[in-house]
């Protein structure tokens, strides 16, 4: 049962993190910010600390009004 | 320069591989405790650890266009100036403590009383984000809104914020990490005996990468304080002492920021003007000729007074010698507080039409 809750919610957490991701890539297509390197990471501070925590690489974050 | 880092072209696309790089397009849900920047910019960079030390900034503007300002060759030195940083981290890590800034009046943009009503902090999916993503200038206008609310005049660091490296006499080349390009003759800086080709190492103990981080320690510098340089002069290391005087802040510039927009709200009712320049007139006589009048909301506030386009003020608030937009709005900012009405005298159509302007 416990293992089934936690199957539950991992998937939970994928399928919101996957659901974030779907939205940056929409802002970035309505924003028409195409000429971005796939390198960058778009619009998910989070998602760079958690790359930045993993690799022990500093973070570069660039602030850009894009509208 | 935003296309070429964000396209990663060469010669930055190596280097950048030794990062995490983020790109982040709106200012919603920004926390305010730890992106503190010159807020005016349209793009600014922070290079941190992932324990949020910041090891230094990126970004300069002084004028309208900003290119000037920056360069892929001064982002690209920036940079490796930061892997050498964060090579000796955390051995290093105390000499980071003063890149965080003080508690901000907001944790975030959308927090503000001026923007709560309109913002999230999360973009709805399917919004249009011209409408609903915030700009960095917004924190700015906030900041400013929050402390002319307690009804006093305007605190000089909102008011000449992120001084540029030349308010004390040092003009930085934008193409390399932190190094003098001129030193201006009986400047501040020049008292302290900084020199052409210097390249600053620290300020007040912090390492200095860019242009912006010269600006951060500016920014947090009172009047009358001593700062602490050590500059790489040759193959030496020279120890310097910056004495700042009163009113340094003022050797700045503010007109080109968009958060300017604002305070000709707060100053001029809404006007934006620019000198007259009349012929057979003297040069030394306030002349500004009315080029916009606000039309909307408390950007109205002029037009409701009865100011009209190519109106040419000759006498404001009891000033009548030479003056530009920048020094009017400086002088209510400085000298009055919301609520006061100031008389002033326009020339309108070779008439003299007297107009009571309040402030906000």
């Amino acid at each position: 049962m416990q293992r089934a809750c936690s199957l539950a919610l991992t998937a939970l957490l994928a399928l919101l993190m996957g659901s974030e991701q779907q939205d940056n890539a929409a802002l970035q297509k309505s924003l028409k910010d195409d000429a971005v390197h796939e390198a960058w990471i778009y619009n998910d501070l989070d998602e760079g600390f958690a790359q930045a925590r993993k690799t022990g690489k500093p973070l570069l974050v660039v602030f850009r009004c894009v509208t | 320069m935003d296309e070429q880092v964000a396209r990663r072209e060469a010669p930055l696309g190596t280097i950048l591989d030794q990062f995490v790089c983020v790109r982040m397009i709106q200012a919603n849900g920004m926390d305010l405790s730890l992106f503190q920047f010159d807020y005016d910019l349209t793009w600014a960079v922070f290079f941190l650890h992932a324990d949020r030390t910041i090891y230094g900034r990126y970004g300069t503007r002084s004028d309208e266009g900003g290119s000037k300002d920056v360069s892929l060759e001064g982002f690209r030195q920036a940079a490796l100036g930061v892997l050498e940083l964060h090579r000796g981290y955390p051995a290093n890590k105390a000499a980071f403590a003063g890149k965080q800034g003080p508690p901000p009046q907001f944790a975030a943009p959308e927090d503000s009383p001026l923007f709560s009503a309109r913002y999230q902090a999360k973009l709805k999916p399917g919004s249009n984000p011209r409408q609903t993503c915030m700009h960095c200038h917004m924190v700015r206008v906030a900041e400013r809104v929050a402390f002319r609310a307690g009804n006093k005049p305007l605190d000089e660091g909102l008011l000449w914020p992120y001084p540029l490296p030349d308010a004390v006499g040092l003009v930085l080349d934008s193409r390399e990490k932190a190094t003098i390009k001129e030193v201006g003759p009986n400047s501040l800086a020049a008292r302290a005996g900084f020199k052409a080709r210097d390249q600053i190492l620290r300020l007040e103990g912090q390492p200095i990468v860019s242009i912006a981080d010269v600006q951060w320690v500016l920014q947090h510098a009172k009047d009358n304080k001593s700062l602490r340089a050590e500059v790489q002069r040759g193959d030496k290391v020279v120890s310097l002492t910056l004495n700042l005087t009163p009113s340094w802040r003022r050797n700045s510039e503010y007109s080109w920021r968009t958060s300017t927009w604002d305070l000709r709200r707060i100053a001029l009712g809404g006007l934006k003007l620019q000198e007259a320049a009349r012929a057979g007139v003297p040069r030394e006589l306030l002349e500004l000729r009315v080029e916009h009048v606000g039309q909307y909301g408390d950007h109205a506030v002029a037009k409701k007074a009865g100011f009209e386009r190519n109106d040419v003020i000759v006498s404001f608030d009891g000033l009548d010698r030479h003056a530009s937009e920048y020094d009017l709005i400086t002088h209510v900012l400085m000298k009055r507080k919301p609520g006061d009405k100031m008389d002033v005298t326009v020339l309108r159509k070779d008439r003299r039409v007297q107009l009571v302007l309040p402030v906000q």
